[in-house]
């Protein structure tokens, strides 16, 4: 594990922690609905939105929390270092969102600037436990840096490997 | 499976089965075999005797293989079978580029390894339509060669007239994605334009070509030498170039063969089997790549679900819904 | 006529807050008081009273303040927590010393630099002083800089 990426995570866990703190919320403006109040335009409910937080590990990898009183989206930005990365990490989170379904806490479509979001929802956090959430987003947050860089060496080492035997029988 | 097949199984198989009959009685036969680069062939018994099998090929490109002599080219390999009838002019099927028939009366004393190998050449059929315009232009090479061999090459009106020498164009499929080759006293150079269908093709093909680049710097020193260019056509084959320019998508993959892959003999037509069918070893590895990637990030979606479905408490039912089934030390249940 | 579908009919519902009212009604800070707190701070700073340098910085921040002063602040804590790492490396003593409500504005600057290109630049030291402040105070000044009104 390289040097930064423990305390960029310790420093995720502990936001998370702490904006995951729920609770069944009703609008205030439409009758008997219950909404997301961080998806909704909150301008005659500011207080209802708490302060965003930014973490960053440095200018390509970092996360957004944007927590309120019912609900928490969060924005994951995943490091890019050339164009094959861009590229598999586009169609890995576009892989992911066509699965949002079975995710529940995902997001279909990512905040602008980010690569992937979750909403999580005081149901969410009813139905499951707050802490395995957190430990679900970290975990997540790994294994995509470490599945991205793996299919980046997968594609080279075939590269390599059918470059040479496509030029190899030609003496 | 590193390599794609250069003869077509299809047929191989169906001749086969014909020339070695496992059973008596002849069935008719009526088959039309689909090759991915738009070939088509069709085998069918004739309708007045089951005897005799209509083979014929069609190829988008037959109109530029014409120009290099592929009808002479094919006649000198298949008119020495005995058996084999090379059909001309009105004869050849409607729809089709160019026919044979295979009589199996003719063929049926002949031993077994030269049915075989009679198969076995029908099987190349694309193969050796497509050589043809390679040994023409090996065969410009070779003239080259032996014209230059005691002039001073360096001198710029020979480097002119190198340079105006005529470039074959096969537009394999269509004019997007066509082969140049244009053969020089000491060099035939090969070029492939192909179009990358998205994003993602055009980047693997990227990782892929860089590799054909350097391989040969790092192992493979007598390979052919392998150029990349993307959206612009190299410089010799301009003149040639049809089609869209300046596409985003297009790119030009380069081989230069020197005179140790053209040595005549088994090693020319080892190169000519295998350079001509890069378009689409490149392509299917790209496809392949694709696939992997698919079956890798399946993999991975379904451990992250995993990890997710840990945060759900053990008792759960489909819905979501807690079941109540604690039990106390003696094995009863709460009542509610 | 304007579109009556698009009309915002909840503002003529006078029962809501504006985002004006949830600030606490604090004195302003003006320009020129951040300007000679700065330059305070770098004093300090230079003649190596770091953990004093970093108490002044975090005891009065401009909660009340245009955003050129806010930012320039900002930036004085900024530098003032790279100049502490790259000379102290025990950042959890200097931390132990700071008051209750220092430790909280000292999360609201990791924060707010955190968001600016610079401070992502220098991720890693701002984790670090995140990570150790965290250690010391556990979550309580995440959860005020989220709750907090009084940006900084």
């Amino acid at each position: 594990m390289s040097q930064s990426l423990k305390p960029y995570l310790a420093a995720v866990r502990s936001s998370l922690t702490a904006a995951i703190c729920l609770e069944d919320f009703s609008s205030q403006l439409v009758e008997r609905h219950n909404r997301p109040e961080i998806e909704v335009d909150n301008t005659h409910n500011p207080e209802l939105i708490l302060n965003p937080m930014i973490i960053a590990r440095n200018e390509n990898e970092k996360i957004l929390i944007e927590p309120s009183v019912n609900s928490v989206r969060v924005s994951i930005k995943i490091k890019q270092a050339d164009e094959i990365e861009q590229i598999l990490v586009h169609k890995f989170t576009r892989f992911l969102t066509s699965r949002a379904e079975n995710f529940f806490i995902l997001r279909r479509v990512p905040i602008k600037g980010y690569d992937i979001s979750f909403l999580i929802t005081n149901f969410h956090t009813e139905q499951m436990l707050k802490d395995k959430l957190v430990d679900f987003i970290i975990e997540f947050m790994e294994d995509v840096d470490k599945e991205i860089s793996e299919m980046k060496l997968f594609l080279n080492a075939r590269a390599r490997v059918i470059a040479e035997a496509y030029l190899t029988p030609f003496d | 499976m590193l390599h794609i097949e250069q003869n077509n199984l299809l047929i191989k198989q169906t001749l086969t089965d014909r020339v070695l009959p496992a059973e008596e009685g002849l069935k008719s036969l009526d088959r039309i075999i689909t090759d991915f680069d738009f070939t088509t062939y069709h085998i069918s018994t004739l309708p007045d005797n089951k005897q005799l099998i209509l083979i014929s090929i069609y190829l988008k490109c037959w109109d530029d293989l014409v120009k290099y002599g592929v009808v002479e080219y094919l006649n000198s390999k298949y008119g020495l079978f005995e058996g084999l009838t090379i059909l001309l002019g009105d004869q050849i099927e409607p729809s089709y580029n160019y026919s044979l028939v295979l009589d199996l009366g003719q063929v049926e004393s002949q031993a077994e390894e030269l049915k075989l190998d009679l198969v076995e050449q029908l099987s190349f059929l694309k193969r050796n339509a497509m050589a043809s315009a390679f040994e023409q232009a090996f065969a410009r090479y070779d003239e080259l060669a032996a014209h230059y061999a005691t002039s001073n090459t360096y001198s710029e009106e020979i480097q002119a007239e190198l340079q105006n020498e005529e470039v074959l164009v096969i537009k394999y499929r269509g004019s997007d994605e066509s082969i140049y080759i244009k053969p020089s006293f000491d060099r035939v150079t090969v070029v492939f334009s192909t179009v990358f269908q998205d994003e993602t093709d055009k980047i693997f093909g990227k990782v892929f070509l860089q590799e054909f680049v350097d391989a040969r710097k790092r192992s493979v020193q007598t390979a052919p030498q392998v150029l990349y260019s993307h959206k612009e056509a190299p410089l010799d084959i301009q003149s040639a170039v049809q089609g869209s320019r300046d596409d985003e998508k297009k790119g030009y993959i380069t081989f230069v063969l020197f005179p140790r892959h053209l040595v005549k003999g088994d090693r020319r037509e080892n190169c000519i089997s295998h350079i001509q069918f890069f378009r689409n070893y490149f392509h299917y590895h790209i496809k392949c790549s694709k696939a992997y990637m698919h079956s890798r990030m399946r993999f991975r979606v379904k451990e992250f679900l995993k990890i997710l479905n840990r945060a759900k408490p053990e008792n759960v039912d489909e819905e979501g819904k807690v079941i109540e089934n604690r039990k106390t030390a003696s094995g009863r249940r709460f009542v509610a | 006529m304007e579109d009556w579908r698009r009309i915002d009919i909840d503002q003529f519902d006078g029962d809501h807050l504006t985002p004006q009212e949830l600030i606490p009604e604090l004195p302003e800070t003006s320009h020129d008081e951040i300007v000679a707190l700065s330059k305070q701070i770098r004093s300090a700073l230079t003649s190596g009273q770091f953990s004093e340098a970093l108490a002044l910085a975090l005891d009065s921040p401009p909660y009340n303040a245009s955003d050129a002063t806010k930012s320039l602040h900002s930036d004085t804590v900024f530098e003032t927590l790279c100049s502490i790492k790259n000379n102290r490396s025990d950042l959890s003593g200097i931390i132990k010393q700071l008051s209750p409500s220092q430790q909280d504005n000292l999360v609201k600057y990791l924060y707010r630099n955190m968001a600016t290109p610079a401070g992502a630049k220098q991720g890693g030291l701002l984790l670090n002083w995140f990570e150790k402040t965290v250690e010391i105070t556990g979550l309580g000044p995440v959860v005020r800089y989220m709750s907090d009104r009084r940006t900084v």
